[in-house]
Formats: C-alpha cells, structure tokens, sequence
C-alpha cells in the first residue's frame, strides 16, 4: 500500500462526503482567512510607514521654535525664535549634508478665475534634495532666485490638478498667491499622503525670501530641515545643533531652549515597531482561531471514526493494515486542512482587497504569510488528525465489523 | 480433489471476557479441511461457528490451540501479518454484506485490490473488477450505489469483492439469511460455482438444512465443540434447483 494509493482512498472517502467535509474545513477556512488578513493588514502598515520615512528624507533632524520657559517669557502668539540665519548658521556644523528652512502658511491661489487654496512654503533649493522630491516638468528656483526674492513658484500635483484645467501645462503660467502674481517654473510628481494622512502634494515651494518678505511680512521661519551625512552623526549633530542654536539665541546656563531638535525618523521607528507589535498580536489572535478550528477538525473526525467503524471493519476484513487505516485518515484530516488553507487563502485575499478599499489601507498578502497559513493548517491537520487516525487504526478487525 | 489441508485447525479455544467472569466460545476445536472442500457449518445460535469462522478467516486469534494455512502457522502472526493472510488469501461473504454505502459497487468489488502487496495498476484493477462483477452477473452494475441494488444483487457484489484478488479460500458467514428462498438460492449457486469452476476451498456458516445439503461435508457444532463431521454423498446443484423454481423479476 503506496503513499498515492491512501491518498486516492482518503479523496474518495472526502468526496463521498461532500457536506461534512465542508463544515469540517469552515474553522480552518475562517482561521486561516484570519491569518492572511491580520498578515496583511499589518504588512500593509508597516510598509506604508516605512515609505512615508523615506519620503519625508533620510537621516533627516527637524528644528521648531518654541517658547522659552526660561524665567523672562516671551510675549504671546506664535514662537518666532528661528531665522535664516540660523539655519545658515547650522549649515555650517559638521556632519551636516543640506539644510533648507521653511516659512509655510495657507495661501489662495488663482489662476484664471479659478481659485484654489494651498499651502505655501518658502524654502531653499535644497528641500527638494532632501526630500528627493525633484520637479518632472521644469525645475525648482535656485539660490540667485533667493536672493533676488523671485517672484517664482514650484507647484505640488494636487494644486497644480485643480488649479489648472486639464492640458493645460503650469510651466511657465502666471498664478496668483494671495493677491500677488508669481510664475510657475516647476511641477512636482506626486508623493502620496505622509504619515498622519496628510496630502503632501497639495503645495506650492516659493523662495524663502520671498515668503518672508513679500506673502508673510516676517522675518522668521517656521522649520528648519537638517540632514545629516549618516545615520550615525544624528545624535551628535542633534547636540551640535542645540549648542550652536543656544549660543546664537544666548541662552543662560540652566535656561530652557527657546527651539527643539526632533529627529522624526526615530519616532517613525517606534510607530514602526508598535504596528509589528500589532501584526504580532493579531497574527497570534488569528492563530488562536485556526488552532480552535483544528481541534473542531479533532472532533469532527472522533465522530466520523465511530460513524466509520464499520467501514474500518470492511477495510480491515479485506486486508487493510493499521498502518493503511491510519495513513488513510491522516490523509483525510491532512486534505481537509489543506482544502481549508486553500479555500481560507482565497478569501484572506479577498478579504484583504476588502479592507483596502473599505478603510483606504494598503494591505500587502505576501508569500510568507501564504506559507504560513498553509504549512499551520498542515501541521494542525497531522496534530489533531493524528489522535482521531490512531483510534481508527487501533480497532480490533471483529469488533469493528460488529459495531452497530 | 481431496488433497493436502488448506486449513488446520488443532484443539482451538476462544475465550471472550464477559463482564467479571468469561465465555467459553470454542472449547477445542480440531478440524482440518483440504483445498477444494465445500463445507457447511451449522448449530443452533451462540454455538460458536462465526467465532470458528473469523478465526478461520484471521479476523480473530485463537486463545489457544495452534491454527495452520497453507502450511504456515498462522496463530502467532502480528496484526500486520494477518491483514496481508486476509487480502491474499480469503475472502469474506457477510450475512449483512458489509458494503461500503457511500460508493459504487465497482468501487466496493476493487477495494481489498487497494490493499494489495504489489498494487496492480489502474488498467489491471478496472479489468479484474468488470470481470468479478460479470462473474456475479453484474458486469452492468458497477456504478450502482449499493442502495440501489436489491439484497440478492448487493451479496453478489460481496462475493465479487471476496474473489477479485484470487482467494484461495472463500468465507461465508449466513450468506442468505437475509435474502429469500430465490435470491438465497443465486448466491449459493455463485458460490457453488467458485467452488467448482476456480476450485476455491468454501466454508459456509448456516443455519437452514436446506443450504446446508448444497455441501459435500456438514459440520455440526453444539457449544464451543465439533459434534459431528460427516460427507454428504450426492450434494444438490444450485444451478439445476434454480431452473425448477418459478422465475422472479429482478428489479
Ligand atoms: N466479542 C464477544 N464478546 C463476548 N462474547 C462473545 C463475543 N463474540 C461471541 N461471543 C459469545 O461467544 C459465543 C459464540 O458466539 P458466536 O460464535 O457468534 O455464535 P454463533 O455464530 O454460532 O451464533 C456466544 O455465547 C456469544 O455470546
Ligand atoms: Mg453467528
């Protein structure tokens, strides 16, 4: 008795039971649904904040103002305690690779009757290094249009979408921003929303100069982005900064800074590490449901190894061996399972293209999990079909053909 | 015809346990019968003669005593061993045919074929069942579930299962006691002709005389012991017997 023939009489003992087998299966079907989709729910996560780090910039530090808690305190509003010149200033540090300050706000823009509003965002030409965001039409203003305080502007998909009508080329076009006229000279590719969701396409980069001097009418900055030579010199530089920028804005010894240095990449991380946490967790919650769904395989084959006893007692009567009877049903339990994990895959698939649509999250069902769900609903098949298969072939040949 | 023995049986004993205390199945049984016999064993009921049978069958060890087939002493073998004694060399007729319900007859006449040594292949398997089943004489029924195949045709398929793999020994527990005086006659008649035509060594488990007279040898057992072993001299012809009785339409 060969390994092909068992599985040949294990099928048709399946298939001439069609009802029960499929009620067998349905707990592996829905565990193993279960794992594709928690897998892929979480893989989904991860990967889209893993490419929301990459787009935000690589080894990238993050300089905001804030109010001093030192025991003069600043008047009210908003901190203003960061300039160009002090992005310029740590422009000069070691370790520091590009620097691009930003000064950003809400502004209408207006191209031939049509209105949209946008963020506008003065920066220096190297934001778009940093966010290796280069424009696919024309090209990003340069450190002369700085200090020209140029009147021209790189616009995001979304803005550049809605502003203009279809066909129509931004390159060169003359837009309106708040009331003043600027020129289009890039269009930026789209980059998707970031992290919290934000739409990030929906922006226009202007000179910074020209943000302060002519849309804002201050003279501070919003932000200023600092990137690093290396992953390693962030700690460092992150103390560079806060040194230099103390000193700049004379800070007593003891003062609190009037400015924080965040290095988001590490934040990332840590969401990072919370969502496979999260995978984990689900992944072993839709584990528990598939091992729930083996022992309902465990129990359904106890019943069927009574109901079958005597057709055991036939098997064994015309010459079936413990061995064949335990092959047999082990087969049987390992199949279903298998059409279980088969079945449970196709629907964790779907399941899964489900929820991205439903929830706007990107899943991801990878081979692994795939891998995973068919080797466990396997392995549950040897696991609680063993007992079940051992009981069958342990039957004495007369008693089993006796039993009523 | 009366050759060497296929079956010997020497001072065989069964006990079965019985709640505190036990049952005396057989109480020393010996009897040996040649290759070639047809022999029926009746008794009145509880004598022991399915407990006999299934030891004579490898279904159940003896308790005591020692059991020879073929020359090889079989009451010592391991379970394996005797799975394979069965599927080669014996093939059972059951008084409630014991198909299995859920597949066709082809499918119940190719299973102890499943099961064998050196597995035939495919062609072979489909060709030794269409012709067991034309030996019964239902070559045309082999896609019928059992149930839908009157008790008479459903027994043929059973001894078209019990001869597919060429027993040399054919077991025959009440084979027409479900079955009415027609249909009981067919199946004797199959097997009277197994008996005659491939030689195949027959013992019939009975209770009707009447069955019993289609055997050359009748043993008696009465309470776990052989209490008379005798040759009938001019046994009756089921195929002859078959011709005189009116003729019933076979759904
Ligand atoms: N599995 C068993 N357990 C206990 N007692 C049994 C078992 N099988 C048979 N017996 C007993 O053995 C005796 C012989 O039974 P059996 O061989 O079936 O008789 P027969 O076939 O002649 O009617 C009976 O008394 C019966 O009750
Ligand atoms: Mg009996």
């Amino acid at each position: 008795m060969n390994l092909a023939g068992n599985f040949g009489i294990a099928l048709n003992g399946l298939r001439s039971n069609k009802m029960r087998s499929l009620l067998t299966i349905l707990g592996i079907v829905i565990g193993v649904a279960a794992v594709i989709v928690m897998i892929a729910v979480g893989q989904g996560a991860r990967a889209r904040i893993t490419s929301q780090i990459e787009s935000m910039g690589s080894n990238l530090l993050m300089v905001f103002p804030e109010f001093s808690r030192g025991p003069v305190r600043g008047a009210g509003g908003s901190a203003n305690t960061l300039t160009r010149e002090d992005a310029e200033a740590i422009a000069g540090l070691p370790y520091v690779e590009r620097v691009a300050p930003e000064l950003s706000g809400n502004a209408t823009l207006r191209y031939e009757g049509q209105t949209w509003t946008a963020q506008v965002s003065g920066t220096t030409p190297d934001m778009q290094y940093i966010k290796d965001w280069t424009p696919e039409r024309g090209s990003f203003f340069s450190d002369r249009d700085i200090s020209d305080n140029a009147m021209v502007a790189v616009i995001g998909r979304t803005a550049a979408d809605n502003l203009f009508p279809p066909g129509v080329d931004p390159v060169g076009r003359s837009i309106g921003i708040n009331r003043l006229n600027f020129t289009v000279i890039g269009v930026l590719p789209a980059k998707g929303a970031s992290i919290g969701g934000q739409e990030q396409d929906n922006v226009v980069y202007i000179p910074i100069s020209t943000a302060q001097v002519r849309l804002f009418g201050v003279n501070n900055v919003r932000l200023i982005n600092v990137q690093a030579g290396s992953a390693e010199s962030m700690a460092f530089l992150q103390d560079s900064i806060t040194n230099l920028l103390r000193e700049r804005h004379r800070i007593p010894q003891g003062g609190s800074n009037d400015f924080n240095v965040r290095n988001l990449a590490a934040v990332l991380a840590t969401a990072e590490d919370a969502t496979r946490i999260m995978t984990l967790l689900l992944a072993s919650v839709a584990g528990v449901s598939l091992l729930v769904g083996g022992i309902g395989i465990m129990n359904i084959m106890l019943v069927s190894v009574t109901e079958r006893t005597r057709e055991i007692g036939i098997r064994m009567a015309v010459g079936a061996t413990e061995l064949s009877i335990l092959t047999q049903f082990l087969v049987e339990a390992v199949t279903l399972c298998l059409l279980g994990g088969l079945i449970g895959i196709v629907i964790g698939f779907l399941g899964s293209k489900l929820i991205s649509m439903a929830a706007g999250w990107p899943t991801a069902v990878t081979l692994s999990s795939v891998l995973l769900a068919v080797g466990f609903s396997a392995a549950v098949g040897i696991f609680f079909g063993y007992y079940p298969a051992k009981k069958a072939a342990g039957l004495n040949p007369i008693d089993a053909l006796r039993f009523e | 015809m009366e050759s060497l023995p296929v079956i010997d049986l020497k001072e065989i004993r069964k006990v079965y346990p019985m709640g505190a205390g036990h049952v005396n199945a057989l109480k020393g049984v010996t009897v040996s019968v040649s290759a070639g016999e047809m022999v029926a064993v009746m008794g009145p009921s509880g004598s022991g003669k399915s407990t006999l049978l299934n030891i004579i069958g490898c279904l159940d060890r003896p308790t005591g005593g020692r059991y020879i087939l073929d020359g090889i002493d079989v009451s010592e073998m391991s379970k394996e061993e005797l799975a394979r004694v069965r599927n080669k060399k014996i093939g059972f007729v059951f008084q409630g045919f014991n198909l299995l319900s859920r597949v066709t007859a082809a499918a119940n006449v190719q299973l102890p074929l499943l099961y064998a040594d050196g597995k035939p292949d495919k062609k072979e398997m489909e060709r030794r069942t269409v012709e067991a089943l034309s030996w019964v004489g239902l070559r045309e029924y082999g896609h019928h579930l059992p149930n839908q195949l009157s008790g008479g045709q459903q027994q043929r398929v059973a001894i078209a299962r019990a001869l597919v793999n060429s027993p040399s020994i054919i077991l025959a527990d009440e084979p027409t006691g479900a079955l009415d005086t027609r249909t009981g006659m067919e199946v004797i008649d199959v097997i009277q002709r197994l008996n005659f035509q491939k030689k195949i060594t027959v013992i019939i488990v009975t209770h009707e005389p009447n069955v019993a007279l289609y055997c050359r040898r009748i043993i008696r057992v009465k309470d776990g012991r052989i209490q008379e072993d005798r040759k009938v001299d001019h046994p009756r012809v089921a195929a002859e017997d078959l011709k005189e009785m009116p003729a019933e339409v076979e759904e």
